[in-house]
């Protein structure tokens, strides 16, 4: 196989780089010492290989740089300044106080509810433990309030109902005529100290009974 | 910043050969390096790799777009003799300015194939090694050491033909 100029000029920059085989090597010198013309192209190479890292860079024009900043990061900048606006004009706005308001108010209610007192309030009393705790006692405390207030109703709406009774048992043909009369001294007395016995929601009945008092 | 903005303007003016395109483009570069800064990891290799691949890409396309507007200037330079006008005998040496080489070499960049003139920029004139310039073409190691070399060769035949020579391999 002859060695031609193109296979030299395939392997030229590794064989000016040094990086060619010892067999391929001595072919392209073989070849470099017969051609001129490869011989020269070799040069040439070579010379603009050590030249074209040392040329003088291009200088951009001196505007280039701060246009560049300006629309990259200088534009960055307005959105910023505006969003600082916003923001302002945000936290001063009647509809911010009033959610802000409200935000209070409900935080004040969740504190009654759940027996924290705002003014004392530690940090044992966000734990949430605690506050299921407190939570958990409030609902149980709300729970026999309400059957409590059942019950009593229960006493009241049964000692009316005897009342009732009681005052038409002796006089029933008086009862006919006029229903609003009044039970007999006596017995009002006795059962008023009954009521009174049986504690304060027992004493709401009072209010049924009618007014003028023992006669 | 402004050592990044000069690497990228050279690679644009190499590229195109225009000082305003090479302005556009520059600017074009760090917007769209701008926007995309976030989607930057350090698998994409380092800074300054990166920041040339998005440079190759935004002249790729730019090339792309210019072809029909090239094509026309590149008619009108082969009427002009001025260009083309060699001075036999003259050796490197007596290059007057390093200035005037670096003209020279632009004119004969711009008459090598794209794919070509970009590996040779690449290696030669912003001093990127086989590794980096492999990340940016996103080609193997061996084209882009065969295109650094067919561009070498073609410019080293143009610059000849325009009167530039070298010294005979010692």
């Amino acid at each position: 196989m002859s060695w031609t100029c193109l296979n030299s000029e395939e392997r030229l920059m590794e064989y000016l780089e040094g990086q060619l085989p010892a067999t391929e090597r001595a072919l392209v010198e073989a070849h470099l010492a017969e051609c001129a013309a490869c011989r020269a192209l070799a040069g040439q190479v070579r010379w603009l290989e050590t030249r074209l890292p040392h040329l003088a860079p291009e200088l951009e024009p001196a505007w280039l740089v701060p246009k560049i900043l300006q629309a990259t990061t200088g534009a960055e900048r307005k959105p910023r300044e505006n969003l600082l606006k916003t923001l302002v004009a945000a936290l001063t706005s009647p509809r911010f106080a009033l959610g802000l308001g409200t935000v209070a108010a409900t935080i004040f209610i969740l504190f009654q509810a759940l027996g924290i007192n705002p003014k004392k309030i530690t940090a044992d009393d966000l734990n949430p433990v605690n506050l299921y705790r407190m939570a958990d006692r409030q609902a149980h405390l709300t729970y026999a309030r309400g059957v409590r207030f059942v019950n009593d109703m229960r006493v009241v709406y049964e000692i009316r109902s005897r009342l009732q009774e009681a005052s038409a048992t002796p006089n029933p043909p008086a009862e006919q005529e006029s229903p609003k009369s009044a039970p007999s001294p006596q017995s009002e007395h006795q059962l008023k100290n009954d009521l009174l016995r049986r504690g304060p929601a027992a004493s709401a009945a009072l209010l049924f009974l009618p007014p003028g008092g023992p006669r | 910043m402004r050592r990044h903005t000069r690497r990228v303007y050279n690679l644009a003016y190499r590229f195109t050969g225009n000082r305003q395109e090479a302005e556009d483009l520059s600017q074009e570069v760090f917007l769209r390096l701008y926007r995309t800064l976030a989607s930057y990891r350090a698998v994409h290799g380092e800074f300054t790799t990166w920041l040339t691949s998005v440079t190759r890409n935004l002249l790729i396309d730019h090339y792309r777009r210019t072809r029909r507007d090239r094509l026309t200037d590149s008619l009108d330079e082969e009427q002009s003799p001025a260009e083309h006008k060699a001075s036999p005998g003259r050796r490197p040496d007596e290059v007057a300015s390093a200035t005037e080489l670096s003209g020279q070499v632009q004119r004969a960049l711009r008459k090598i194939s794209p794919e070509l003139r970009e590996a040779v920029i690449l290696r030669d004139l912003q001093g990127l090694d086989y590794r980096e310039i492999q990340q940016v073409l996103n080609v193997p190691e061996g084209t882009v050491k065969s295109r650094i070399n067919r561009g070498r060769i073609e410019l080293a035949r143009l610059l000849t033909q325009m009167g530039v020579h070298a010294g005979r391999v010692e």
